[in-house]
């Protein structure tokens, strides 16, 4: 049964060194485009300033998870053990006016939901900012893309890049060094 | 990766362009001993529990900095090589430890009840000393102690630097495995040091107290406010123009270490805290009940927001800590380790409440000790190299990235 191709979802070009990647990365930022990644089977130092990457936004975020935990926690104690069930243990303050003398007492509940909800943050904001989890992405309708999980770097540049024109593309991509550029179609 | 990295020129530090410090330090020290004595004859008390402060606050820089210098050979680390010969520079001044630590010990001969209660007592006047505590306190085994840690450390400090400035001659590698060897085996070494003799010259101030996690407790203060004082001396190397390997990539590291031991801090003191609070034990919580009523109330709450809540905000940012702001952190850092061990030591002087008698007795030793340590680290940034040329981790620690 036959498939039809139809939509370029981008052009892809290989490398066969992290030096030849980086290099071309460099290129590519310089060209002005931003809808594009490089990849590697390996964590390669200094990428992301080869590709103008900005820092991501994903510290800010988990600092208001962490700071959420952290109110979460106070509410949780104090509304509980100050305002519906006051409890007194060993005698320590138990109404709103005395007890937050005493809040030190609470800090493992605060603490615990700090980290907590900064993990989630973390972990959920990072699965959710990389477009996760999806099952299947276009580029590895590409076969020669497999050997980026052996030794082959890549570089590949969407079509929905607004810098982006099929020919100066491929032009640039030829440019710069890369190996077998080619179009890679999404599946409609 | 990538760049092509070409090692730099090895550099000499040249004194006269320490001089400016040099004199600070020597007036420091100057004025610092004028003023101690001067305490010492206004009383003898005030004197030994004010130079045991500033003699332990220096202690903790010395052991801490020579913990990073084990942790750094232990873990075959790459990132700090670039900085390691200043670690090593503070760190090989436990070679003064038992300079520093002589006035205590001369109280201890001359006249011992000064400091530490047990050393006076005699056998049925305390029942707690008449059982095997004393196996532990008594005046043979603590002098014991007193030779074996300063010797230990001395020795270990000091082989790590002289091994790694051999490195700056020869580069042969073997250095590099016996600097290994040496550092694993230091560091159980410095952790038995730091806890006993926080055991012995702080906590023994009142013998009845007892604490699990006093020596994790000083070690936590000790490796934070180490590492803002390595921050320190390199940013003054580099006002000079020296250690331009040092990049804000170095920075940024440090200061998650200055975040971490912040936070590792606080999660210590609080736990030794709670601990002591929930068992309400009588002899445990007489250290939190002379600290936490009157004046010291106030200065155990500065302790806990300065050290901790004021701190773990800004070192969260990665800007900060690239940036001249990691200053302003190390100084904080270091000027609340002096007001922890400030907390720790004088309310036993002075256990009415906060007076300004210790403050000041404090603040003239502490003069006097930074002082001298002071201008040892310039002697020892005088005499090698100001990073390890010849290291062959050099290249990777040049090219370090977060």
């Amino acid at each position: 049964m036959s498939q039809t191709y139809k939509r370029l979802f981008a052009l892809g070009a290989e490398f066969d060194s992290a030096a030849s990647v980086y290099h071309a990365a460099e290129k590519v930022r310089d060209a002005g485009y931003t809808v594009w990644d490089a990849h590697s089977p390996f964590p390669v130092h200094g990428m992301d300033k080869a590709m103008g990457m900005k820092k991501s936004w994903l510290s800010a975020f988990v600092f208001v998870c962490g700071l959420t935990g952290f109110f979460t926690g106070l509410l949780l104690v104090t509304i509980t053990s100050f305002g519906i069930y006051p409890t007194n243990v060993n005698g320590k303050p138990n109404d709103w006016a005395h007890g937050m003398l005493a809040i030190q007492f609470f800090f493992p509940v605060m603490y615990e939901l700090t980290i907590l909800f900064a993990a989630f943050g973390a972990t959920f904001g990072m699965i959710i900012r990389n477009g996760l989890p999806r099952l299947h992405h276009p580029i590895f309708n590409w076969s020669r893309f497999a050997k980026v999980s052996d030794d082959k770097f890549f570089i590949v540049i969407e079509a929905r890049d607004p810098q982006f024109s099929e020919a100066r593309t491929k032009a640039l991509l030829e440019e710069i060094g890369g190996k077998h550029v080619t179009n890679v179609y999404d599946l409609e | 990766m990538s760049h092509h990295i070409s090692i730099p020129k090895a550099e000499k530090f040249d004194a006269k362009k320490g001089a400016g410090l040099r004199t600070i330090f020597q007036v420091m020290l100057g004025g610092g001993v004028a003023g101690a004595v001067a305490v010492g004859f206004f009383s003898p008390s005030l004197f030994a529990h004010s130079w045991l402060f500033a003699f332990f606050f220096g202690f903790t820089i010395l052991v801490g900095a020579f913990f990073w210098n084990c942790v750094h050979h232990a873990t075959d680390a790459e990132w700090s090589v670039v900085v390691r010969r200043q670690i090593e520079n503070i760190a090989s001044l436990l070679k003064w430890g038992l300079v520093i630590f002589a006035p205590i010990a001369l109280v201890c001969i001359i006249k011992p009840g000064l400091l530490y209660q047990w050393m006076t007592l005699h056998p049925g006047e305390d029942a707690l000393l008449d059982g095997t505590k004393s196996l532990y306190l008594n005046k043979p085994f603590f002098w014991v102690r007193v030779f074996a840690f300063f010797g230990l450390l001395f020795l270990l400090s000091n082989v790590l630097r002289k091994r790694s400035m051999a490195q700056d001659a020869d580069g042969a590698a073997s250095h590099t495995f016996t600097m290994r060897k040496v550092s694993v085996a230091g560091i159980p070494a410095l952790a038995i040091c730091l806890t006993f003799g926080g055991i012995d010259w702080l906590k023994a101030l009142n013998h009845h107290w007892y604490s699990t996690m006093w020596g994790v407790y000083l070690f936590a203060g000790a490796a934070g406010s180490s590492m803002a004082v390595l921050v320190l001396a390199c940013k003054w190397l580099q006002s000079l123009g020296y250690l331009k390997v040092v990049t804000e990539e170095h920075y940024h590291l440090m200061g998650k270490f200055l975040f971490a031991f912040t936070v590792f801090w606080a999660y210590i003191g609080y736990s030794q805290y709670m601990l002591i609070t929930y068992a309400n034990i009588e002899e445990e919580t007489v250290y939190f009940r002379l600290r936490n009523t009157g004046g010291w109330n106030y200065l155990s709450h500065f302790l806990v927001f300065g050290r901790f809540f004021f701190m773990f905000v800004p070192l969260l940012f990665q800007g900060l800590k690239k940036s001249r702001g990691i200053i302003f952190c190390a100084s904080w850092i270091i000027f609340m380790q002096f007001l922890d061990m400030f907390i720790i030591i004088m309310p036993e002087y002075s256990p009415g409440g906060f007076s300004f008698a210790a403050l000041a007795g404090c603040v003239l030793t502490w003069l006097a000790v930074v002082g001298l340590l002071g201008l040892g680290f310039l002697k020892h940034v005088g005499q090698g190299y100001v990073f390890p040329v010849k290291d062959p981790r050099l290249a990777e620690s040049l090219k370090f990235t977060n």
